[in-house]
């Protein structure tokens, strides 16, 4: 034990500076955190919402990273062109049902085909010719890597990667 | 599993944050303070638990953290060396009256706050009847005076 005039205490100035160096380097590191999930590299901001996909045929709105647990949101938006029947069929890779649990669909499909590799969910549209739009709520129910992949009417298919946090 | 590990990962965390912020910030100086060190309580008990909240998860988690606790002083006991970064070390800020301004800088620590605990734990009315004050590894300021007479 050091002593220090009357005083008996094991201080250690070097190592207290070292220790005092090693915390500024942790502030930077948290403000960095900070400012990367205002960004949206932890879910939901200008850097996780993006689209797949193209407005002329088939594009889906999503967010490349999402947490586990937490809620999602994803928009598959069908041109007009896409949609020439009253019927459109949705077919969706298994592999992303898997991964994630459905909280809600709107419009209601009226129809749900399972399928091997990709199930199939049918909408009935009012008017044909018409821009159509799915929104799909939805919970990540694994963590890490999930893909996913939607196809209209057997027409152009759009996959997409997202990322699941702990 | 799930627990254990959920558990681990937020000890582990927690740990690395506070030492990180340094001692002074869960001292409870002020009402805040506390205020501040609920609010991180309730943030963590949703990770901490999950979706579960069986009595069977709750006990793993507790058990897992209280496990956790008893091997790092196990660990600490064995290896002396990592004590100091597991668990800080006091730090002289007055000596003989005088103030030391790099270790209160360092440590966010005011003369206002020297003269509160000067006052609050010793009756104390000014620094010159300060002997020691020391920063302890809990954060509170410890006060030694000046033997009068």
């Amino acid at each position: 034990m050091e002593r220090i005039g009357d005083i008996e205490i094991n201080q250690d100035l070097p190592f207290q500076t070292r220790q005092w160096n090693i915390q500024r380097v942790g502030w930077a590191i948290m403000t960095l955190l900070i400012v990367a999930a205002l960004l949206g590299v932890f879910g939901s901001g200008p850097l996780s919402s993006t689209t797949a996909g193209d407005n002329e045929t088939v594009a889906v709105h999503y967010e490349r990273f999402i947490r586990h647990t937490g809620e999602g949101d994803i928009t598959i938006a069908v041109a007009a062109s896409q949609a020439p029947a009253d019927e459109v069929e949705l077919r969706v890779e298994a592999s992303w049902l898997d991964a994630v649990q459905i909280l809600s669909i709107s419009p209601e499909p009226a129809e749900f085909l399972a399928g091997d590799d990709s199930h199939v969910y049918v909408f009935t549209v009012d008017e044909p010719e018409r821009p159509f739009a799915v929104n799909i709520r939805y919970t990540p129910r694994e963590m890490g890597r999930i893909s996913g992949g939607f196809t209209v009417n057997d027409g152009p298919s759009v996959s997409f990667t997202q990322w699941s946090y702990p | 599993m799930d627990a254990v590990l959920r558990a681990a990962v937020i000890y582990l965390l927690l740990l690395v944050i506070f030492r990180i912020a340094g001692k002074r910030s869960l001292a409870q100086i002020t009402t805040f303070d506390f205020v501040l060190l609920l609010i991180i309580g309730e943030a963590t008990q949703q990770a901490l638990l999950g979706n579960d909240f069986s009595i069977t998860n709750a006990i793993l988690v507790i058990v897992t953290l209280i496990m956790l606790d008893i091997g790092f002083s196990m660990v600490q006991e064995r290896f002396p060396n990592l004590t100091p970064w597991l668990e800080d070390m006091p730090l002289l800020l007055v000596e003989n009256g005088n103030m030391l301004k790099k270790a209160m800088d360092q440590s966010r620590i005011s003369e206002a706050d020297l003269l509160h605990a000067a006052r609050t734990l010793q009756g104390l009315e000014r620094m010159d009847q300060i002997k020691f004050a020391v920063l302890e590894r809990t954060g509170e300021i410890s006060i030694i005076p000046k033997e009068s007479g």
